[in-house]
């Protein structure tokens, strides 16, 4: 009240923004708070959360077969990988929901909204974080390789042993960026009817007609969820960067 | 005994090895010299299966390894597990302390238990001149440590051979004697050697064979004595004589 009051006075700030924030709005908007919040956060913690851990968990080890597959692979296998990645990324990811979602039903196959924006999402981030593993293997110097194999190690101990644990420090940094997108491209999930964040916020919306502010609400929260990912980031990358940083002196 | 018989190699239009044929006896250090590009480490190289022959036998101790028809995969782990390598670069793996690094191929490779590999890298570490660095990561390491880590690396998997490629060539030069001492020593024990080097002092202190490799094929073998001052080759004069100025 008493801000409004001062915005009111202040010759400074915009006549529509100093009307929007009189008393009978300001209790208006508290109550769309209360109503919208609880809900997004509901909507966060079982839908968007759970949808962006285990697509990132199943797409994680899809990439990682993928980037073998296309390393490593026999011809058949190597252009399987290629034609998956170039399709996934060469299509929006919006389209390949509709496509699970909306278009499958037609060939008699009906998924229900979570299970087809987990199948999805998944097929989305292994598409891409192979594409990363892929760079992040093929980073290691060759005479990491040959190391190993000079030691007498097989092409997979040579690979477990020693190159993965290389390729995950480079790989985690772009990764986590891959998992923060991911957290946001969920809210697309709002269009195959999932339940999640951004689907309760349109659904206060149409009835508050609060536009802006519950957007922004919204907005903020989805902010929140990912600044708390690149604090988990930062330690993560710490953890791996140990031997690498922690091993150089500086004094 | 080591017995390279018939090896060529070509890396697309070049041939880098032609028709070579070599025989080195237990317990003997042989250096290969000859100019950049002439197959030196190409040669080593093979010897290991790090490059595989386009033709040729390839023979360590009892293990013999034929490259004209298809080779299978069980017998190039076994010629490696009859060498150690140590290479330009270290190579050392930078995720594991010095002493990981050593027990890394008796745990892995030869299936030894942590406590079984510690009590046969601890004093190789201690041999190179490295305890109290067992916990060390490679980063922290200067190169002459890294590159004596390498060597007690490939020492734990008591290969029949040694193999060096250039391993003093990445190194400042007030740390080259570290890594030259350790060889010697181990030259003094017995350890058969193959050696890629420019070092020729060490060369002809240590030798007992010297191979001189220009454009793939030896064109001179002998004692230090032979090739660096009886040699008779022109090529070969001229390279000792470039190389001493």
């Amino acid at each position: 009240m008493v801000r409004s009051s001062s915005c009111r006075n202040d010759g400074s700030v915009p006549m529509l923004l100093s009307s929007t924030f009189d008393g009978a709005r300001l209790e208006k908007l508290i109550q769309v708070a209360q109503e919208v919040i609880p809900s997004m956060i509901e909507g966060a913690v079982t839908y968007t959360i759970p949808l962006a851990l285990l697509t990132f968990a199943i797409g994680l080890v899809l990439a990682f077969f993928t980037a073998i597959g296309r390393l490593y692979g026999d011809r058949f296998v190597r252009s399987l990988a290629r034609v998956y990645v170039s399709i996934i990324r060469g299509t929006p990811l919006l389209v390949q929901l509709f496509v699970l979602f909306y278009g499958l039903p037609t060939l008699g196959v009906v998924i229900d909204p979570f299970p087809a924006a987990v199948v999805g999402f998944s097929l989305n981030v292994g598409a891409y974080a192979s594409e990363t593993i892929r760079a992040a293997i093929e980073s290691v110097p060759r005479v990491q390789w040959e190391a190993a194999y000079a030691l007498g190690m097989t092409n997979r101990q040579a690979l477990v042993r020693v190159i993965l644990p290389q390729a995950v420090r480079v790989a985690v940094p772009p990764l986590s960026n891959s998992f923060i997108g991911l957290v946001k491209d969920t809210s697309l999930a709002s269009l195959i009817l999932v339940s999640e964040l951004f689907r309760r916020a349109q659904e206060v919306a149409a009835t508050s007609y609060q536009f802006l502010y519950i957007y922004v609400l919204a907005g903020g929260l989805y902010w929140i969820i990912c600044f708390g990912l690149s604090l988990v980031q930062g330690r993560v990358e710490n953890r791996f960067n140990r031997h690498i940083v922690g091993g150089v002196s500086y004094d | 005994m080591i017995n390279v018989a018939n090896v060529t190699k070509s890396f697309g239009e070049t041939t880098v090895l032609r028709n070579i044929d070599v025989t080195l006896e237990e317990g003997s250090v042989t250096v290969i010299i000859g100019p950049s590009g002439s197959g030196k480490s190409t040669l080593l190289r093979c010897l290991n299966a790090l490059e595989r022959p386009d033709e040729g036998t390839v023979t360590i101790g009892d293990v013999s390894v034929s490259f004209d028809g298809p080779v299978r995969s069980k017998d190039i782990l076994a010629l490696r597990k009859k060498t150690g390598m140590v290479f330009q670069q270290y190579a050392l793996f930078p995720h594991f302390t010095a002493l990981g690094n050593v027990t890394e191929g008796l745990r892995t490779v030869k299936g030894l238990s942590q406590q079984e590999a510690e009590a046969v890298a601890r004093p190789l570490l201690e041999k190179v001149g490295l305890s109290g660095k067992e916990d060390a990561y490679p980063a922290a390491l200067s190169g002459g440590q890294q590159q004596r880590v390498a060597i007690a690396r490939a020492l734990a998997m008591d290969p029949d051979v040694l193999l060096f490629d250039e391993p003093t060539s990445a190194l400042d030069p007030e740390r080259v004697h570290e890594v030259l001492g350790v060889m010697r020593s181990l030259a003094d024990e017995g350890m058969t050697m193959v050696i890629v080097t420019h070092e020729m002092t060490f060369a002809q202190d240590v030798a007992d064979t010297v191979l001189f490799l220009d454009d793939g094929v030896i064109l001179e073998r002998g004692t230090p004595r032979d090739v660096f001052v009886d040699s008779t080759d022109a090529r070969v004069r001229q390279f000792v004589q470039t190389v001493r100025s």
